[in-house]
């Protein structure tokens, strides 16, 4: 199960914080994904795309959760694991500024919009795996994206006008 | 030239929803090998690369199978071992206190005086029971007429 779990968790973990916005709930949502893979052990061997299925379970205990509870969205940088000195001189080049204009940009599109960015954009997964992770048909997933796309285009555009 | 006239074209195809995975890694390395291009790509790039490298820092815990199979078939063994040894030190307990308490009279008089004296302990506790019982109706009564002045 570990061979499963262990090469996506960190994946998990970012698809849960961008569903939930906290760290502390994020991390408790991968636990339970944990839990849930040990449970369905028997059922995942029958399961052709294994990380696909995690994806699925982390989305909806993460939806689940914060339909539950009103978390405290915390500043997401606050926990990155990466400190400055790690940091590419691509990176250091970029603004604080304009990184927290675009993740402000990226929190007030609408969740499907937010989800469906972070899967083709930070995570890398085609049109049909993000189709089968969040349950949108392909076409949908398509319309997210270019909607998502346009508006952080719009934002971004008008700070280097 | 050719280069920065194709990324001007991916640029395009991007905002339009239209790229590929690759011609999105194409437009990704074209950023981090060209930080001195300015531009809202340039940004949204370096956001996005990142956001891809926040990380899991709990520390993995999956239950080990050798433990839970254990567990799972020690605990019922466990559980009535403890339910037996508990019955029989209780039986045990029960029958040597209730010997303990027991007193033995021969002479029918005294047998007589005790188990009166016995009744009367019991008359007395019965009464005080009695009067704490008309005290509380007698509150209660109290209460009943000032709650509905």
């Amino acid at each position: 199960m570990l061979k499963v779990v262990l090469p996506i968790k960190d994946k998990l973990f970012r698809y849960a914080l961008r569903i939930v916005g906290n760290r502390m709930t994020a991390e408790d949502v991968v636990q339970e994904v944990l839990v849930k893979v040990w449970q369905k052990k028997i059922e995942l061997e029958k399961i052709e795309n294994k990380e696909a299925w995690c994806m699925t379970v982390t989305r909806n205990l993460a939806l689940d959760k914060l339909r539950r509870k009103k978390v405290i969205l915390d500043d997401v940088d606050n926990h990155r694991n990466i400190s400055d000195s790690n940091m590419s001189p691509y990176r250091s080049l970029q603004s604080d500024d304009t990184m927290s204009i675009i993740k402000d940009a990226i929190n007030q599109l609408p969740e499907a919009q937010q989800q469906v960015i972070h899967l083709r954009d930070i995570e890398g997964y085609s049109y049909q795996e993000i189709a089968d992770i969040t349950g949108y048909s392909n076409d949908k997933v398509k319309v997210y994206l270019h909607r998502a796309r346009i508006t952080l285009r719009h934002k971004l555009t008008s700070i280097y006008a | 030239m050719i280069e920065m006239e194709n990324i001007k074209v991916l640029k395009e195809k991007y905002w339009a929803g239209k790229t590929s995975l690759a011609e999105e890694r194409t437009l990704k390395e074209y950023f981090q090998t060209h930080p001195e291009v300015q531009g809202p790509e340039q940004s949204l790039f370096a956001f996005f690369d990142k956001e891809s490298k926040v990380e899991y820092t709990r520390e993995v815990r999956m239950p080990r199978p050798w433990l839970t199979k254990f567990t799972h078939s020690i605990l019922p063994l466990a559980a009535s071992f403890i339910l037996l040894v508990g019955s029989l030190w209780g039986l045990d307990h029960y029958s040597k206190s209730s010997t303990q308490n027991e007193v033995i009279v021969d002479d029918p008089q005294m047998a007589l005086q005790i188990t009166r004296e016995a009744f009367a302990l019991l008359n007395g506790k019965v009464d005080q029971g009695g009067k704490t019982l008309k005290e509380n109706i007698i509150y209660l009564d109290k209460t009943f007429i000032f709650k509905n002045l």
